[in-house]
């Protein structure tokens, strides 16, 4: 899994809420998500969804 | 109502606003009343995201349009997951490193206080608009079947979400919603169980899916691309996208969900998980519908579900006429029975000649029998005119009433509740926050301190609440209710996107040019509903490219300093 860096405030698990204050650009967050892999399972779960859905249709047209 | 139904249902609903009450029992300041201190983990904020867009109407009129027209509104969602994908790259990020309230801050940055009130002013008057009709469903369809007080009902659930909502803030309506949800799922997984187990002994699972489908019921995917269609692939598609992205990405009953992650991540995968889950679960509620339909092939439906407009035909001159109807409508009822089994006979036999055969009569019984129901909601109609003659909405709970056990039926009306009670909570928390945020702390009192602005948010909840309770006192005539609120959106959703696209893409629009392309997009929109017979989902669509098209052409002619990004004179 890679990782991907994330910039901006309230991007840290641990950091305190700091509502109207200004944003911490300087530390950026690191997590273990392999975004563009999710990204693509949704889209591939969509794909499979629309396909099992007109294989449905069809089957009980 | 049996007392075991009473007990699950006041038990239930009970124990939900008592849990809500509790968990925002804390003392809070700004950021914790409207945001649940942004710390919010995935599991929650999905599962929020999921409650806010399901409310009662879905899991009424959804079944109920499956019932009448098959299973094609599911088609309606496939935009939705790629919509999750371009908002967790996009607009999540941004929010997140502004640390802003509501989305329409985010505009401000970008294009002035002018787009930022118009954006903010739209979206009150839409969610506030819908929150009502979400808070109406539930208590129309429940009077007029089990002969409720409408008046009474909708004060008593609007005010019972009021009081969570307005004293334990946006983490008491986050806490609730994940329950709230298990309960209406829950509710319509036992429904599905009992309507199949309600089936004939001898037909089987397989052979009820099978005459569904002969009779245009499963019809879930239709590639052809028609603009006129409500519902097709390429609308679900491209006009969902659309109308996904901006009720998403743009309005605040939802963004406000996923601020209140503790972080990106927990926020985007909150969205992700949501466009995982939420076609899955609608096409579930549709299929609730779908078997409803199959069992009413078994036992002789009403020819009308709205028993209220049942009986007022019935006294009316017209009863006659209604009478014959219901005649003409019960030997359609027996036709179609033998044809039914006529058509499992030949499916037993693998006799495919025969099943053709029994297939084009059922459909041309089928086709007699919507024109008999047709007709008696014209009859309806000219008895009584303006009055609502569609009963797509009172059909999965005519059904739940009728045939389902008792306490069952206690736990089906409290999945409705709950569902009513979660969109509804989250409607308001939204308009609270904007109202506060938007209007009163940007334009009316800037240097107003946390303490006054969480007061104000409680009072905010409170005075949305009675505007939806109002609201839900006079509406009526809606049709198909889950239509109905899904078109009053999608007047304001493409126009709305077209600010936040070009906020996001754009460096150059000024807030000038972005303020007159929103207002000749929804001009747009506007002129597409009432002069064209565009199917609504493309509204979305047009709404959205007629406005950046138009903000990008003003932007031409707009002789003004653009300055860092175009950003109006600061005002206030």
């Amino acid at each position: 899994m890679t990782s991907e860096r994330e910039s901006g405030a309230g991007g840290r698990e641990s950091d305190p809420p700091t509502g109207g204050q200004e944003p911490d650009n300087r530390q950026p967050t690191t997590d273990n998500v392999n975004w563009p892999l999710l990204y693509t399972a949704v889209i591939g779960e969509l794909v499979i969804l629309v396909l099992v859905f007109y294989a449905f249709t069809k089957a009980f047209a | 109502m049996r007392p075991i139904d009473w007990i699950v249902l006041i038990g239930t609903l009970v124990t939900i606003v008592a849990y809500g009450v509790w968990k925002g029992r804390h003392k809070k300041n700004l950021d914790g009343y409207l945001l649940a201190g942004r710390q919010l983990k995935w599991p929650t904020i999905a599962l929020s995201i999921m409650a806010t867009q399901a409310s009662a109407i879905t899991f009424l009129s959804t079944p109920g349009q499956a019932y009448a027209d098959g299973m094609r509104f599911v088609q309606f969602y496939l935009g939705l997951p790629i919509a999750m994908v371009i908002l967790s790259i996009t607009a999540v990020p941004i929010y997140h490193r502004l640390q802003i309230f509501t989305a329409y801050e985010y505009l401000e940055t970008r294009f002035g206080v002018g787009t930022r009130t118009l954006t903010s002013v739209l979206f009150l008057i839409q969610r506030g608009l819908s929150t009502g009709i979400t808070l109406y469903a539930p208590a129309l369809i429940v009077s007029v079947i089990l002969g409720w007080n409408i008046h009474l009902t909708n004060v008593v659930v609007g005010l019972m979400v009021v009081l969570y909502t307005a004293t334990g803030g946006t983490k008491a309506v986050s806490r609730t919603q994940v329950h709230q949800l298990f309960i209406a799922l829950g509710g319509m997984a036992v429904a599905l169980i009992i309507a199949i187990h309600s089936l004939p002994h001898d037909v089987t699972l397989v052979e009820a899916f099978r005459v569904a489908g002969r009779m245009g019921r499963l019809n879930a995917i239709d590639f052809k691309f028609d603009l006129k269609t409500p519902y097709n692939f390429w609308s679900g598609l491209i006009g969902g996208t659309f109308l996904a992205l901006s009720y998403f990405g743009t309005d605040q009953s939802q963004v406000q969900r996923y601020l209140t992650g503790a972080s990106i991540t927990e926020s985007r995968l909150g969205l992700l998980i949501n466009g995982m889950v939420k076609v899955p679960m609608q096409f579930f509620i549709l299929f609730v519908g779908a078997m409803v339909f199959v069992f009413y092939q078994f036992i002789a439906p009403p020819l009308f579900f709205n028993t209220v407009q049942r009986a007022k035909v019935a006294s009316s001159p017209y009863a006659a006429d209604y009478l014959a109807l219901e005649a003409r409508h019960r030997q359609q009822f027996v036709e179609k029975r033998v044809d039914v089994q006529t058509l499992l006979a030949a499916m037993r036999a693998h006799d495919n000649a025969g099943i053709d055969t029994a297939t084009t009569a059922l459909r041309h019984v089928q086709a007699r029998e919507t024109a008999t129901r047709a007709a008696a909601a014209t009859l309806i109609g000219r008895t009584q005119p303006g009055a609502d003659n569609s009963d797509t909405n009172y059909i999965f709970l005519t059904f739940v009433i009728d045939f389902l056990p008792a306490g069952v039926v206690g736990l089906v009306l409290a999945a409705i509740f709950c569902a009513a009670m979660s969109a509804t909570s989250s409607g308001l928390n939204s308009l609270a926050s904007t109202t506060v945020v938007d209007i009163f702390r940007r334009l009316g009192k800037p240097h107003a301190t946390d303490a006054e602005c969480v007061r104000l948010s409680k009072l905010m909840t409170i005075a949305w609440g009675v505007f939806a309770i109002g609201f839900a006192e006079f509406a009526n005539r809606l049709g198909s209710l889950i239509e109905a609120v899904n078109k009053l959106g999608s007047l304001f959703y493409g126009t709305i996107l077209a600010i936040f696209l070009l906020a996001f893409y754009t460096k150059r629009v000024s807030g000038t040019a972005a303020f007159f392309g929103a207002l000749i997009g929804e001009g747009a929109v506007v002129w597409c509903a009432i002069a064209t017979d565009m199917a609504w989902l493309w509204w979305n669509v047009i709404g959205c490219v007629v406005g950046v098209g138009a903000a990008l052409v003003v932007q031409r002619f707009v002789a003004e300093q653009t300055g860092a990004g175009g950003r109006e004179p600061e005002a206030g």
